[in-house]
């Protein structure tokens, strides 16, 4: 009986050993494993799914899977998933979904996070995991400066970043005669990180800062900023924030009977904004820095996709998903479906993208064009289209 | 810019108030801190903006939102506050904070995220207060508020329902003793707290954009009027939601809104420390 016993024993030790490396190798990234014939490259999208900006992981996946759709049904020898995690757009919230997404889902690379405070938290888990992961829409000028050389290797950025929308938008600004300026933002990194750009970018070209105020995402009442900004003596008004919050940011100031020149950073002049304030004429000539076309000129293949696939206007977030799986298809093209063929491909990329020239410098952040966009008899005009490479 | 911040102070207050007063009579009767009350003005936002997209005018919106509320608020006492009556504190916090994410989570996934709009008439129209104009649905809140301070009061003070609700705050046990339908009288405060969640909503809605969390925001301001105004009684926290704005409106004018919350949080610890059964409390119920 204890002879049996023994044996059992080894027996068991046997096959664990057998099994460890195995185990060992499915705790990692994925590695490009075989389905039907092809290799199977994962996508992992990190962004937020639960709260208040929900929407921002929402459309994040919307894009990529009507982009993996599109490539799975071109054919080819890859095929393509996308799988998601929740970021709850906060630092500890990103560090958790990129775990997630590389010792749980095992993907090959991650698309995130639209906010640029989870791709902070989340960018730290990338190294020793040796996984690539694309930004292309958190706007945080931090992370290209913890990019590439003397960073994080891992780290690869297909947006136009805060301090380079500021300093573009401010000049424009100034050639548009604007002297005394007050701005609003909303009370998180994102928006006081773009207004400490703007501040500084305006205080060099000699525009007087009247007044600066805050407000939480979401708030329904702004009465008590505008009242301020207008007792400040604004000739014109800088909204960093989202095309929700300024439909009602502007009902309010027609209320209060006042109106100044408003530009804005964030998805202000989109269709999106069009259909939710119903009046087309509430936006009319507010100016507005993207990082993305609104027209969907430069892309109307995807704002049909979407709408047929939605049912609704696409938004930046999906929109940058989208450029950001096609992009993803081009390295996996050139490198291969793994992470480290990712990884390799991602530095010798030279694509003209619907968004502009995406070549990563030495930070890896590629410099596509900004856009400057209005409204215009209820409809959004570009007015100009700005390179950002110098 | 004194006149203008206090006009802003009133119209902002009001929404606090009217969200604390559902609060407050739930608390007062029932004894269950609700959780849940910003979740229910949600509900009922939500179910005023899916009744406009059917094409139904506001005022028919509104009034069909207040009788839906008050179905919603005979299933939630009955699936989530009546089996936790007479347990423990601990209990009903968890019960009431379950249906709050609960009923959030279910409709970022059913309904999604992004922002929508109620219209209203009266936002076309604006009102001339001194320097500053009003819209007539932000007056409309602002007398929403007065309304339901005067008929809350006299229903409470006046009324068989009333004097039954009064009479369960004090002392339950007696009340049952009493012979007073304890269960119907806890039933009755809840109900009428939904309704009064649907007031705030079809009320406020149309001011700003309705979205899955944005009970949340309004519930901490609630509970800081419900605290400051003192548990125990209902016209505490509605007087005491109008001065929580006033505060907000004028930190955020004279000083910055960057730190209007923490003026307005502030002044309720400082309250509670000079007064600390807040403004116009009472002993909280016995049993």
């Amino acid at each position: 009986m204890r002879h049996t016993r023994r044996l059992t024993a080894l027996a068991g030790m046997a096959v664990a050993a057998g099994a460890l490396p195995g185990l060992i190798a499915a705790c990692g990234p994925g590695a490009g494993t075989s389905s039907g014939g092809k290799t199977l490259v994962t996508v992992g999208v990190a962004g937020s799914f639960s709260g208040a900006t929900a929407f921002y992981g929402q459309e994040a996946q919307k894009g990529a899977d009507l982009a993996v759709k599109a490539l799975n049904a071109a054919g080819g020898k890859y095929r393509y998933k996308v799988v998601t995690a929740d970021d709850a757009c906060t630092p500890d919230g990103g560090a958790s979904a990129y775990s997630d997404l590389i010792y749980s889902q095992h993907v090959d690379v991650i698309l995130g996070s639209p906010c640029s405070a989870s791709t902070l938290g989340g960018i730290v888990t990338l190294k020793r995991a040796q996984v690539p992961d694309l930004v292309v829409s958190s706007t945080s000028a931090a992370i290209t400066a913890q990019a590439g050389v003397g960073g994080n290797p891992y780290v690869w950025r297909m947006n136009v970043n805060d301090a380079t929308m500021a300093a573009a938008f401010t000049k424009y600004m100034h050639d548009h005669s604007v002297t005394k300026l007050a701005t609003i933002a909303v009370d998180n990194d994102y928006g006081r990180g773009a207004i400490t750009f703007f501040k500084a970018d305006a205080a060099a070209l000699g525009i007087s800062i009247t007044d600066s105020e805050y407000y939480t995402q979401g708030a329904g009442d702004f009465r008590t900023q505008l009242t301020k900004i207008h007792f400040s003596g604004a000739r014109a008004l800088l909204m960093v924030g989202s095309y929700s919050d300024a439909v009602v940011m502007l009902e309010q100031e027609r209320e209060l009977g006042f109106r100044i020149p408003l530009y804005t950073r964030g998805d202000v002049v989109s269709q999106p904004f069009l259909s939710l304030a119903k009046d087309p004429t509430l936006g009319e000539g507010t100016v507005e820095a993207t990082n993305w076309d609104p027209t969907y000129a430069a892309y109307p293949g995807i704002e049909k996709a979407y709408k047929a696939a939605y049912g609704s206007d696409a938004q930046s977030t999906s929109v940058q998903a989208y450029l950001g799986v096609q992009l993803i298809a081009k390295a996996v093209a050139a490198g291969g479906g793994s992470s480290a063929g990712i990884q390799k491909a991602l530095s010798s990329i030279d694509w003209n993208s619907p968004l502009g020239p995406v070549k990563f410098d030495a930070h890896h952040q590629a410099h596509p064009d900004l856009f400057i966009n209005t409204f215009r008899s209820g409809k959004i005009v570009q007015l100009e289209k700005l390179p950002t490479s110098s | 810019m004194f006149f203008d911040q206090l006009v802003n102070g009133l119209t902002l207050g009001s929404q606090y108030a009217l969200v604390a007063g559902g609060l407050a009579l739930i608390f007062s009767v029932v004894g269950i801190a609700n959780f849940a009350q910003g979740e229910f003005y949600m509900v009922a936002a939500f179910m005023i903006y899916g009744l406009e997209s059917a094409g139904l005018p506001y005022l028919a919106s509104c009034v069909i939102t207040l009788a839906g509320m008050a179905v919603f608020g005979l299933i939630v006492y009955g699936v989530a506050i009546r089996p936790v009556t007479g347990r423990g504190w601990e209990t009903q916090v968890v019960s009431t904070l379950a249906v709050s994410l609960l009923l959030t989570n279910v409709a970022i996934a059913g309904i999604g995220s992004l922002p929508r709009l109620v219209h209203s008439p009266l936002l076309a129209h604006t009102v001339s207060i001194g320097p500053t104009d009003v819209s007539a649905q932000r007056l409309l809140v602002f007398a929403a508020t007065l309304m339901v301070l005067v008929m809350l009061g006299g229903t409470v003070k006046f009324s068989k329902i009333g004097k039954g609700m009064r009479a369960v705050s004090q002392n339950r046990g007696a009340a049952v003793i009493m012979g007073i339908p304890v269960r119907r009288v806890e039933m009755t405060a809840v109900v009428i707290g939904c309704i009064l969640a649907g007031v705030a909503a079809v009320t406020i809605a149309p001011l700003g954009t309705v979205t899955p969390t944005i009970g949340a925001p309004l519930t901490i301001k609630a509970f800081a009027a419900v605290v400051m105004g003192g548990f125990g009684n209902i016209s505490g926290p509605i007087v005491s939601g109008l001065i929580l704005g006033l505060v907000e409106a004028f930190a955020g004018g004279y000083i910055s809104s960057a730190y209007a919350d923490a003026f307005v949080f502030g002044v309720m610890i400082a309250i509670l420390v000079i007064r600390p059964r807040g403004l116009f409390g009472r002993a909280v119920r016995a049993a």
